[in-house]
């Protein structure tokens, strides 16, 4: 399984299990996100631990879910940043809009 | 929602009642709606109007639904369109004529409304996702203009040579498996562009074979035709139910298993074909290339740039120089996150939306800010809708050539490099925000006061990004390096792209694009 879904009450923790994400699998993840996003879910964290790597489309897709989900007042946070992809998200200065955290417990309890 | 985002069904029944309460309930769920009381009217709607789904009555008087349904799909365009039929007709028999007319769905009457809202959204979204990733992605394979390949899986040895000889001479590559474990394991080595299943086989049947290929993204949009047997209608109408895009019955022979797979590899090609032309047509009523020909002329610097099209398919790059007057030229340069077909269209869109706010900001401005620039074109995106899911990054540089001054600003892109008088290598980092992500894009001027002698570059990821073989990337430091040891009388574009081959072996996941402005006496 390339995303691994789950619940948490009103919570969704999606968990990226790919080493390198890139434009292969980012329209297939945002299309999950994008249908938790149209059923009500607003609060949403994405376990990207186990990337070593993420491309600009694959991050263009966490962008559009982000800007959706502040729209309706919601919030994607991130969790488990390797240092290449911390660098992608600094480069691109997106560590400004996505607040991230160490474990996906934490991401999950800051939504409380 | 706004109007433009809407999608449009078009609703053909000759009963007026029952069109208005479909119509009541599909603009509820804000759907734009047409109605036709008959296929001829419906015609001249699908001529004029952008139609994302037709809900169709089985009934009519002059041309039921199934013949109007087929009719229909003998245009090009609307081939994938998305089909409804609407009937009290519920027989087996009528599904299947459903299924062969081309239809995508039955919904019987008397109708559930949430049912018929439902599965509207549904096939439209499926649709949706069929034109932007499935499409997309037979597309990119037909640019590369190969042999198409069929993959034919048969537990008869005798029908499949039969087969396999027919579909080669019509100028296909064929390959056989004899059963789905032999299929799956060459479907991992290469990709076929159709999938010719039989339905009964030992072991594992050809339903089973579907079900495990639709839980596959990368091959779930694959062509699947099914052979059956008997070509009974249970049969048929489980092979539709599991996404299938044809079948065939084996008694009918190979000519018509050839026919319909030329008839599959013939419409991508066509969809493939149209997109292009829109594309050109993009082009042309922007009047704006993606990349300039030559490098602008402008006194006391040196401007030069390289940039290679991610396999020679222009990409989400963009760069453009524009002399503002005398004495100050801009260079601008740009990524469209994504790539290859939805990026190219969209980079051209950007370079357009970039050029009409240069002239707004030039008309109002009294100092030229770069920042300024950045925030009314990211006001211009943020707004359109059309492209407020598509984000791009953007250098905006504007020189003078007077007080050899350089203002930059930046949205998400990579800082630039500046090389200063002592050999340095300088990061120049902007904070600014990707284009199309909030309104207040947070754009700042940074200001360099440059010498004779020095340099700065400009790049997007797909340098930096780019790998060797080992996976390694090239990353910033690697290019901070060549071009710190770069000597004054060496072009530096020519070292940077010889050790970045070097490194990738000439083999990009991206557009590369660098900017070298030069600082003369």
């Amino acid at each position: 399984m390339e995303f691994f879904r789950e619940e948490i009450v009103d919570v969704i923790v999606l968990t990226v299990n790919l080493k390198r994400a890139t434009l292969v699998e980012a329209e297939e993840f945002k299309q999950i996100l994008i249908n938790d996003i149209q059923r009500g879910f607003k609060k949403i964290v994405v376990d990207l631990s186990s990337c070593e790597f993420i491309d600009s489309t694959f991050l263009g897709s966490l962008v559009v879910s982000l800007k959706k989900l502040t729209g309706l007042g919601g919030d994607l946070r991130l969790v488990g940043f390797q240092p290449a992809v911390h660098s992608m998200f600094e480069l691109t200065r997106m560590y400004r809009v996505f607040e991230s955290f160490k474990s996906s417990d934490e991401a999950v309890e800051s939504f409380k | 929602m706004s109007e433009s985002e809407k999608r449009s069904v078009l609703i053909i029944d000759d009963d007026k009642t029952i069109r208005k309460l479909i119509n009541h309930h599909l603009k509820l769920n804000n759907f734009n709606t047409f109605e036709a009381e008959n296929p001829y009217q419906a015609f001249d709607i699908l001529k004029k109007e952008k139609i994302d789904l037709v809900l169709s009555d089985v009934t009519m008087e002059g041309m039921d639904g199934f013949e109007f349904c087929q009719k229909v799909r003998e245009n090009e365009n609307h081939r994938f369109l998305p089909f409804i039929f609407v009937t009290a007709k519920n027989t087996l028999e009528d599904k299947s004529r459903a299924v062969e007319s081309g239809g995508d769905d039955i919904i019987t009457k008397p109708f559930d409304i949430k049912e018929l809202i439902l599965k509207t959204q549904a096939l439209i979204r499926r649709s949706d996702i069929y034109r932007t990733y499935g499409m997309r992605k037979s597309l990119e394979k037909s640019f590369d203009d190969v042999t198409p390949k069929i993959l034919f899986v048969d537990d008869d040895s005798s029908m499949s040579r039969l087969f396999k000889y027919n579909l080669e001479k019509a100028g296909y590559e064929c390959t056989i498996a004899s059963s789905v474990d032999e299929a799956m394991f060459l479907i991992k080595s290469e990709i076929p562009d159709v999938i010719v299943s039989d339905i009964m086989m030992p072991k594992t049947d050809g339903f089973e074979f579907r079900k495990m290929i639709l839980e596959i993204p990368s091959l779930k949009d694959i062509p699947f035709i099914f052979l059956t047997a008997k070509g009974s209608e249970e049969d048929i109408l489980e092979g539709y139910d599991l996404g299938i895009t044809d079948y065939v019955v084996k008694t009918a022979g190979p000519k018509l298993v050839v026919a319909k797979v030329s008839a599959i590899i013939k419409s991508l090609g066509n969809e493939r074909k149209k997109i292009i032309s829109e594309l050109q047509e993009a082009t042309s009523s922007l009047k704006t290339k993606v990349v300039p020909d030559t490098f602008p002329v402008f006194d006391g610097f040196s401007i030069s740039h390289m940039h290679i099209p991610f396999k020679g398919i222009p990409g989400g790059d963009f760069l453009d120089y524009f002399q503002l007057d005398d004495d100050n030229l801009v260079v601008i340069l740009g990524d469209v996150m994504g790539k290859k077909w939805g990026a190219w269209y969209f980079a051209y869109a950007y370079a357009g939306y970039i050029r009409s706010a240069l002239r707004i900001v030039l008309q109002n401005a009294k100092e030229y800010s770069p920042s300024e620039i950045l925030q009314q074109v990211n006001l211009t995106v943020y707004g359109d809708t059309k492209i407020s899911e598509v984000f791009a990054t953007l250098s905006i540089i504007i020189l003078n050539n007077k007080t050899k001054e350089l203002r930059y600003s930046g949205a998400g892109d990579i800082p630039i490099i500046y090389k200063n008088s002592a050999g340095d290598i300088l990061r120049i980092n902007s904070k600014g925000l990707l284009l199309g992500f909030s309104k207040i894009g947070e754009y700042e001027d940074i200001i360099l006061h440059l010498k004779e002698g020095e340099q700065v570059y400009l790049t997007t990821d797909g340098i930096i990004d780019s790998r060797a073989k080992s996976m390694e990337s090239f990353g910033e430091h690697r290019l901070y390096e060549i071009i710190k040891k770069i000597q004054p009388d060496q072009n530096p574009l020519e070292i940077i792209q010889k050790k970045s081959d070097e490194f990738t072996q000439s083999e990009y996941d991206d557009d590369v694009s660098l900017i070298l402005i030069d600082v003369k006496s």
